[in-house]
């Protein structure tokens, strides 16, 4: 074996087809269609947390019906309002799914912060109209009955409220102890009643009644902001899933930038296994995006962090793999090429090709053959990973002659036709650095046929 | 008139020929030879096919590969190392390729890989620099392989074994030269020369004309040492087969080209009738048919009909034979020459007899050689004969294109070791098919160092292998060319048939002279013709073995009409008078002979020699006899002198070639004197051609040869005296009446001349004694002597200097020196009277006239 050289392969083309590999780094290409898949499933999904609302909504309007007059109102208006704002929120998250970028998200966060203090103030406002109401009674009656039944009544209320509370809502995550420093005040005051301090029970029940009403309003609002993140980070990590399917193969456009018939990038192949990966960790975000216990901020940072760096991944990924499969073609090209300006300049004729071990994201071997039996080994590799140097090597197996001579003359006869062509050659054979072995294969390395019994074996793991 | 292609098939190579064209006829593509080569003018070349299409060398390549059943055919350039140029081919080396354009151009999201086999997890989807970079439409610009890997793929095709391939290096020297993996091509090289794969082939082609330049190319790299010895075994044995020379086209294919141009590009024939003697006559032209269809295609655009008339009009050739001549109308219309005209009239029996017998099925499997040796003097029709001889053997179905390389020694020979028989070769591959023509043949036989030899060798070697696609003519002097024939038995055993062709006779020159006159528009008037034959004949008489007959006719000519232009000036209608002949062949008329008075005239210069004077004045009296009427004059004879020194001999000599000349029987009158030492040299084989030199440098003249007994009479027995007399004799014998020998000496020793050689005495039909001149006589010599010094010699003096030449005579009989003797005392008289002139009391003028006295003589 003699004449192996180094042949590094000319950089700018590489750099075009990375140019015209920049296409592969669209992923949303599809994004309508996307959408639309992502929306059917939104919808399911907002469906079945909503569902839980109306059902809460049910509970709270028949213990409205059980409150006591002077709170009915009130709270059936807060009802209306927070079932509103819900339907809202429902309508808006199932429509939206479409717009679910940062600033859409920002857009809803801030129209629900709006109605919430909208609700709040409405609510101050009649309390404070309760409130003007229960004093001017005190200074017009004095009237401890008029009191002791005002008291049981707030009491009463406050009681349904607590009750409505504490079974319905989540209150402990969004309002950790408040609902039992409210039952508190509200025991006090239940003692002052039946001390008969009716006057006491009443002002503490009022505003514990009052101070419920709010935790309610609040939870409600919490509960809807973190549905609404919830939707949004189920929506984006769905929509990163549907991404990583849609990527899985992609067209492949050729020079004229139409597609190339029958040709598909494998990405996860071409990425080395890189979209499994992916696959595993949006199941994961999904699987958290779902948890009803995942915070809000957690799946705000799903949302706004996690989804968006997943689909750059990916879009990475995509490239990568595209570039790898360019570079495969390159390779093979190249032997193209070569094994063109041999059967030219020295009347070799290519024999057999494979890459090793069928892999066609390893180096490429092409035999040619001389009539004279003389073989040459065309063997090209990456120089380095994503990167678009080639490594050429020219093996020339001279049956013919042993003089070293003739060899010589005949690489710089295929160093001078290889450089006539443009592609660069550094130094001609004798100069070269002594180089190591290219693989521990060794002589192996150039048996096409071994290549091919090892691809057998490791078929299906390596190819798609 | 025939097709020699058609008549004349040759087994074994017909259906090449009737698939791929007659230029790859003889290709060899299944030898154990390790490769091929390609080579030579026809190489870069284009084809036209028998089914008419043109091609160039690769797709002709192609087909004969793929019909000799190569199922891989890779072709390799300098520029493109490696490919093919079919898809069966192309399918045997890249099995899953077909259809891979279309599929990547696909409707898609992008482009595909361009291997099928590849596919990433985004299916055949092609990323990277590319995809994104480059439009589908543009496609990259084809890579070629790089030259390591072609030469391994190639290597690695020829050793395979289960698919018959061929690679084929269609720019071998290119690559050769450029080569980047040399050193891998050099190692496949040896590998394959070493294993010879017989079945798969390896074919070079080179662009060099001649085998020797391709390995001259391929050994100068140094690199390849397997090719260039590959060569070398190619170019010593050509028989192996390794090497093929792409020639030019013949005229069959030549008539494709033209219908193929007729048929496609609208190139018209004039007279259908002409066409196979132009096409004849295109053939005789070796050029590539390239360089034929654009000569015709210049028909096309000035709307020419190709006829006779417009390809000698634009000069695509210099001549073409009327349709209604043939070259046996020529051949007949030559005068003399009845030898060549009986051989060749019993050649046509043998060829039609064959021809008959092919007919009947039975065919020799000996082609037989029809070599020719041309045995004449410069300007007898050798050149001309030849040519017709190609054209007559292509009729007679012995040659296929008939064409004439004329060639000498130098264009055989080179002048480093080993390049001479790789030139013979080159030579005698464009001559293939035609006949290659040698003059002066013999001269091979002196060529330095041997490569004459080498060049024998290899001309004798073609001259057999090749016998059925070359027709040798060797031609020279008859007496070289006998010698040449001698010395060289091998050429002698291959076939060549001796055809003499003898000097034209005077009345041919004659008529030659009167044609060529006609040709430059002169008409010379009734006294210059006559005048003019007379001047022939005399041409004729004193010819020389290197007379240039038809030749020294032109030359007539040409000094004739110089003569004639430069008298008429612009009145071109004048005739030829006899006063246009220019002087130098004035001397050829006869001249009256000069009367016994004008001959005595010269003699009376002379003292004494009344024998001569007899002599001279006979010959005077015969010659004028006969020229009164009006026969032809005797040879003049030669002569003998013998006398002691200083008897006027030399002088005599000369005054006779002057009065033998005068009197018209020597052509010239110049006297070459020569002695012993002229014309024996000091080493064995030296002599006979120095005295034939002495010899030829007096012919129409005297050679005198003073003291001739001297080359009797050598010392030591082994002696080349004997040596050169032998050659004189056979000179004389040659050159009747062109040549007088006057030999000289001493009377006793001259008797020992004679009786060296049998044939001596009998030629020297006139002996002229010289005796002692008598003491008057060396007085009178004496007086004129000094009196041509202004001296005059007082009676006194007289007398006392005839006493002095009275004693020495009397002292030394034989050695006397008589007018040297006389030449002696005038000198010691001279100094006598310098001193008494000088001396007291005389004063007389030393400017004026002096006489010598009684004491200026001096005592004896």
């Amino acid at each position: 074996m003699s004449g192996r050289k180094r042949i590094q392969v000319d950089e700018s083309a590489w750099y075009r087809l990375l140019r015209s590999a920049e296409q592969l780094r669209e992923v949303r290409r599809d994004l309508p269609k996307l959408v639309e898949d992502v929306r059917r499933q939104a919808r399911v999904d907002v469906e079945r947390g909503f569902a839980d609302l109306r059902r809460r909504q049910q509970r709270s309007e028949e213990s409205v019906q059980r409150l006591s007059e002077q709170t009915r109102t009130l709270e059936a208006e807060t009802n209306q309002r927070l079932q509103q704002q819900a339907a809202d929120l429902q309508r808006r998250l199932a429509d939206g799914v479409g717009e679910l970028r940062a600033e859409t998200r920002a857009a809803l966060d801030a129209q629900q912060r709006a109605m919430a203090s909208a609700l709040a103030a409405e609510r101050r406002e009649r309390i404070a109209q309760s409130t003007e109401l229960t004093q001017r009674i005190d200074e017009l009656t004095q009237d401890r009955a008029l009191a002791e039944e005002l008291s049981r009544a707030w009491l009463a209320d406050a009681d349904t409220m607590a009750a409505l509370i504490a079974e319905t809502l989540p209150h402990e995550r969004y309002a950790p102890g408040e609902l039992a420093a409210v039952l508190t005040r509200l025991a006090q005051a239940r003692g002052n009643h039946e001390l008969g301090r009716y006057d006491a029970a009443l002002a503490v029940s009022q505003d514990g009644y009052h101070t419920l009403g709010e935790l309610r309003v609040k939870v409600e609002q919490e509960d809807l902001a973190r549905r609404s993140w919830q939707s949004a980070a189920v929506q984006a990590v769905a929509l990163v899933e549907l991404l990583i399917e849609e990527n899985a193969e992609r067209s492949v456009l050729g020079p004229d930038q139409r597609e190339i018939p029958g040709v598909v990038l494998d990405v996860d192949y071409w990425s080395g296994g890189g979209l499994a990966d992916f696959r595993r960790l949006a199941g994961a975000a999904l699987r958290r995006a779902r948890d009803e216990a995942s915070s809000a901020q957690a799946l705000q940072r799903i949302c706004e962090e996690e989804a968006p760096m997943f689909e750059a991944q990916l879009s990475d990924a995509v490239q990568r793999a595209g570039l790898s499969q360019l570079a495969s073609q390159v390779r093979v090209s190249l032997a193209d090429e070569v094994a063109q300006v041999l059967a030219e300049t020295a009347f070799y004729s290519l024999v057999d090709a494979e890459f090793a071990d069928t892999d066609q994201r390893g180096a490429f071997f092409a035999k040619l053959r001389h009539e004279n039996g003389s073989e040459i080994v065309l063997d090209i590799e990456r120089a380095e990973p994503d990167s678009g140097g080639v490594v050429l090597r020219v093996v020339s197996l001279d049956h013919d002659t042993e003089s070293e001579a003739d060899r010589r003359s005949r690489a710089e006869a295929i160093q001078r036709a290889l450089a006539e062509h443009g592609h660069q050659v550094h130094a001609p054979l004798a100069e070269l650095p002594p180089e190591p072995e290219p693989l521990a294969v060794g002589e192996d390395r150039y048996d096409l046929a071994a290549h091919r019994r090892r691809g057998e074996r490791s078929e299906g793991s390596t190819r798609p | 008139m025939t097709r020699p292609a058609e008549q004349a098939p040759r087994p074994g190579g017909r259906g090449r020929a009737e698939q791929h064209g007659e230029r790859f006829r003889d290709l060899r593509l299944r030898t154990d030879e390790p490769f091929t080569v390609l080579y030579g003018p026809g190489v870069d070349d284009i084809f036209v096919d028998p089914d008419y299409r043109v091609r160039g060398l690769e797709e002709v390549l192609w087909r004969l590969l793929r019909a000799a059943g190569y199922q891989r055919i890779v072709y390799s350039s300098l520029s493109r190392p490696l490919y093919f140029r079919d898809a069966d081919s192309r399918r045997h080396s890249r099995p899953g390729e077909e259809g891979r354009g279309a599929q990547s151009r696909a409707e898609g999201p992008g482009e595909l890989m361009r291997n099928p086999r590849l596919s990433g997890p985004l299916g055949r989807l092609r990323l990277g620099a590319d995809a994104a970079a480059t439009p589908a439409a543009a496609a990259p610009a084809p890579r070629s392989v790089a030259d390591p890997f072609a030469v391994m793929t190639h290597h690695g095709y020829l050793r395979q074994r289960a698919v018959r391939s061929a690679v084929v290096y269609t720019q071998a020297a290119e690559i050769l030269r450029h080569h980047q993996a040399s050193r891998q091509l050099a190692g496949a090289l040896a590998d394959q020369a070493q294993d010879r794969l017989g079945s798969n082939r390896w074919i070079f082609v080179f662009r060099q004309a001649t085998l020797g330049e391709v390995e001259r190319l391929v050994a100068g790299q140094g690199s390849y040492p397997a090719l260039s010895g590959f060569l070398r075994a190619q170019i010593e044995q050509p028989a192996l087969g390794g090497a093929f020379r792409i020639g030019l086209p013949e005229d069959a294919e030549l008539n494709r080209l033209v219908q193929q141009l007729r048929l496609q590009e609208g190139l018209r024939v004039g007279d259908w009738r002409e066409l196979e003697p132009v096409l004849r006559s295109f053939a005789g032209r070796p050029q590539r048919a390239s360089a034929w269809r654009e000569g015709l295609r210049g028909l096309i655009a000035e709307a020419t009909a190709l006829d006779r008339r417009a390809v000698l009009d634009r000069g695509l050739v210099t001549s073409v034979t009327p349709h209604d001549d043939s070259p046996w109308t020529r051949l007949d219309a030559m005068p003399g020459l009845e030898p060549v005209k009986q051989h060749l009239r019993a050649l046509r029996a043998q060829a039609e007899a064959a021809r008959g017998l092919r007919a009947r099925g039975v065919i020799s499997r000996d082609p037989g050689a029809h070599h020719l040796l041309f045995a004449g003097n410069p300007g007898t029709g050798k050149t001309t004969v030849a040519r017709l001889v190609g054209e007559i053997f292509r009729d007679l179905g012995l040659l296929r294109r008939g064409h004439l390389v004329e060639a000498k020694a130098p264009d055989l020979v080179a002048g480093f070791v080993g390049q001479t028989a790789e030139r013979t070769n080159a030579l005698i591959d464009r001559a293939l098919d035609g006949v290659l023509f040698i003059d002066e043949a013999y001269t091979l036989s002196d060529q330095q160092h041997g490569f004459g030899a080498e060049a024998i060798t290899a001309l004798v070697q073609r001259m057999e292998n090749d016998r059925d696609r070359l027709v040798v003519v060797l031609a020279g002097y008859p007496a070289k060319m006998a010698e040449f024939f001698g010395t060289n038995p091998g050429l002698k055993d291959r076939n060549a048939a001796w055809l003499d062709f003898p000097d034209y006779d005077p009345e041919t020159l004659h008529t030659i002279l009167l044609g060529l006159l006609a040709d430059r528009g002169l008409r010379p008037d009734e006294a210059a013709v006559d005048r003019l034959r007379v001047v022939l004949a005399g041409m004729h008489r004193v010819r020389t073995a290197d007379f240039g007959n038809a030749r020294a006719v032109r030359k007539l000519a040409d000094a004739l009409f110089a003569a004639w232009a430069e008298r008429v000036g612009e009145e071109l209608g004048r005739p030829l008078l006899p006063e246009d002949l220019p002087t130098e062949y004035q001397d050829y008329l006869p001249r009256p002979a000069p009367t016994a008075a004008d001959l005595l005239a010269e003699l009376d210069h002379l003292v004494g020699l009344p024998q001569v004077r007899e002599f001279l004045t006979g010959l005077a009296d015969v010659v004028a006899l006969r020229q009164a009427r009006g026969l032809e004059l005797a040879q003049p004879p030669h002569l003998l002198f013998l006398g002691p020194p200083g008897t006027g001999k030399t002088t005599v000599a000369r005054l006779v070639g002057r009065l033998l000349h005068s009197l018209g029987l020597l052509h010239s009158d110049k006297v070459v004197e020569v002695t012993r030492a002229e014309l024996v040299a000091q080493y064995v084989g030296q002599t006979a051609p120095k005295t034939q030199e002495a010899v030829r440098s007096a012919l129409d003249g005297v050679l005198f040869i003073d003291e001739a007994y001297s080359l009797a009479a050598g010392p030591g027995g082994q002696d080349f005296g004997k040596e050169a007399i032998d050659t004189l004799v056979r000179e004389m014998q040659q050159y009747p009446g062109r040549l007088v020998v006057i030999a000289a000496g001493y009377p006793r020793e001259m008797r020992e001349f004679l009786a060296a050689n049998s044939g001596l005495a009998s030629r020297f039909t006139q002996t002229l004694p010289f005796d002692h001149y008598p003491t008057a006589d060396l007085v009178e010599i004496l007086r004129r002597k000094a009196e041509a010094q202004r001296y005059l010699l007082s009676a006194e003096a007289a007398q006392r200097a005839a006493a002095w030449f009275e004693v020495r005579r009397a002292a030394q009989p034989r050695d006397f020196g008589n007018a040297r003797a006389v030449a002696g005392l005038l000198q010691a008289m001279e100094l006598r009277l310098a001193r008494r002139l000088r001396g007291p009391g005389e004063q007389e003028p030393m400017t004026g006239q002096v006489a010598f006295t009684a004491e200026d003589v001096p005592p004896p």
